[in-house]
Formats: structure tokens, C-alpha cells, sequence
């Protein structure tokens, strides 16, 4: 309870709708995508996590778009990223190249 | 295309893709929306494509794939207009915002698009156009870069890929 009330004073308003439906999109964006790409393109687990959090870091600078009184960095753009990443890692396909 | 192109060309195609979701998401009270946001999107497959050619490229761009994806995005807009049609009186309809009280006040809750706004059904819409203008224009690239690989005077596969 203590925490439903200090949370919004402190990071802002976190809105359901960009959140759900910003992972949704990136989600079918990285069913389209190859789990094993080929011709030299190598990412592990570190790769993953800095493309995360340069994801975060431009959000952050974006500020609150598109609603202008919420979290100080833009939700949808992390969640797409984050539902890209996990829909090329559950149902990505293997490269046949 | 030179190594430091394909370093940096993949990773870059995810934050175009967030960028691209955000642009749909706020497509409701900001510049941008369904189309702009599919095209942000879109670019950054064809960044792939034109670095990592057709055959190598990450995104399977097999036409089962994208037709489920395209067609996902036509149906919910059909259906989205057909909820209207059905419950309003008229095809794309506001369900959610519920102007003129048509519809039952639960059925308004559940199409109202959570988020500050009371923009209804229209963010819904912007991410069905969004899908759509994705794969169309991500189809066209593929046309096109299919198209001139056959024409003898283009310039050499090998500065191309």
C-alpha cells in the first residue's frame, strides 16, 4: 500500500496501455526474425544486455513521450526493444543461409 | 557493405523498431502515428536488407511470416470496425470513447485504450496500420532489391553485398 502511493511521487505515472501493447509490436516485429543470423553477425548474452541499455538510455533522453506527465523515460520504446528481443529468442527461426 | 556497417546495422534495427512502436503508441496526441510509425519500423529491416543482402539477412523474410503479420494487422482493423458496426450503428465506430452512448458502459471499458487519454479505439487502430505498413513496405524493398539484381546494368553484387 505504502508503496502503490510513494511509487508515482517518485518515478511517475507508469500507464498500462504503452506497456502491453509496446511489447505486443516488438514482440511480432521479432517473430519475423532469424535466431541464428548468419554472415558474421555474433551477439551473446552481454551484447543483448547493452543493446537494452542503450534502449533505456535513449528513452531516457526522449523524457516522457508521448504522455507528458509520467515516467521520466519513454516505456514503449524499452518495452518494443525488450518484446523484439524476446519474440526473435522464442519463435525466431534458424537461419537456412 | 564495410564490416563496421555490419557491426553496428543489426543492433541499430532494434532501437528503430522501439523507436517506431513509440511513434505508433503516441500516433494518438502527438506527430506521427500508424503509417510514420510502420515506416520507422520498416527502415530498419531495410538497413539489413541493403547491409546484409537478401540471403543473409536476420530478418526471415519468408512469404508465410509476413502475410501472417499483415494480415493480423488487416483483421484487427476489420474487426475493430465491425465491433462499431455492431454495437454502434456504424463501422469504426468509437467504441471506447463512447460519444454519443450507444454502448454499454462495460463494453466502452474494455475498447478504451488504458492509458491517460480517453482516445478510445483509435491507438488500436494506429497499431493495426502500423503492422501493415511494416511488412507493405518492407515487401516493396524486397521487390525492389530483387528486380535490380537482375537488371545487367546495375552495379556489381559485390558492392552491393
Amino acid at each position: 500500500m505504502v508503496l502503490d502511493t510513494i511509487a508515482p511521487q517518485l518515478f511517475g505515472m507508469l500507464y498500462t496501455g504503452p506497456v502491453i501493447f509496446g511489447f505486443i509490436i516488438g514482440f511480432l516485429v521479432g517473430v519475423i526474425m532469424h535466431k541464428t543470423p548468419t554472415n558474421g553477425i555474433k551477439l551473446n548474452t552481454s551484447s543483448w544486455i547493452a543493446i537494452i541499455i542503450g534502449g533505456i538510455i535513449v528513452a531516457w533522453w526522449l523524457g516522457t513521450f508521448p504522455y507528458y506527465e509520467g515516467l521520466q523515460l519513454a516505456p514503449g520504446f524499452v518495452v518494443a526493444i525488450i518484446g523484439a528481443i524476446i519474440g526473435r529468442g522464442l519463435l525466431g527461426t534458424k537461419s537456412n543461409a | 557493405m564495410s564490416d563496421l556497417l555490419k557491426l553496428i546495422a543489426y543492433p541499430l534495427s532494434f532501437i528503430m523498431i522501439g523507436y517506431g512502436a513509440m511513434t505508433i503508441l503516441g500516433g494518438h496526441i502527438t506527430p506521427g502515428g500508424g503509417f510514420q510509425g510502420g515506416a520507422i519500423m520498416a527502415s530498419g529491416a531495410i538497413l539489413c536488407i541493403l547491409t546484409y543482402g537478401l540471403k543473409d539477412n536476420p530478418f526471415n523474410l519468408s512469404h508465410e511470416r509476413m502475410s501472417i503479420i499483415e494480415s493480423c494487422g488487416a483483421l484487427c482493423y476489420i474487426l475493430l470496425g465491425l465491433v462499431g458496426l455492431f454495437t454502434g450503428g456504424s463501422f469504426l465506430y468509437n467504441v471506447g470513447t463512447n460519444l454519443m452512448n450507444l454502448v454499454p458502459a462495460g463494453t466502452a471499458a474494455i475498447f478504451n485504450f488504458p492509458d491517460a487519454l480517453n482516445a478510445g479505439i483509435i491507438p488500436y487502430l494506429n497499431i493495426t496500420i502500423g503492422l501493415k505498413v511494416f511488412i507493405g513496405l518492407t515487401t516493396l524493398v524486397i521487390l525492389f532489391y530483387s528486380v535490380t539484381k537482375f537488371q545487367a546494368d546495375y552495379v556489381d553484387d559485390e558492392e552491393i553485398d
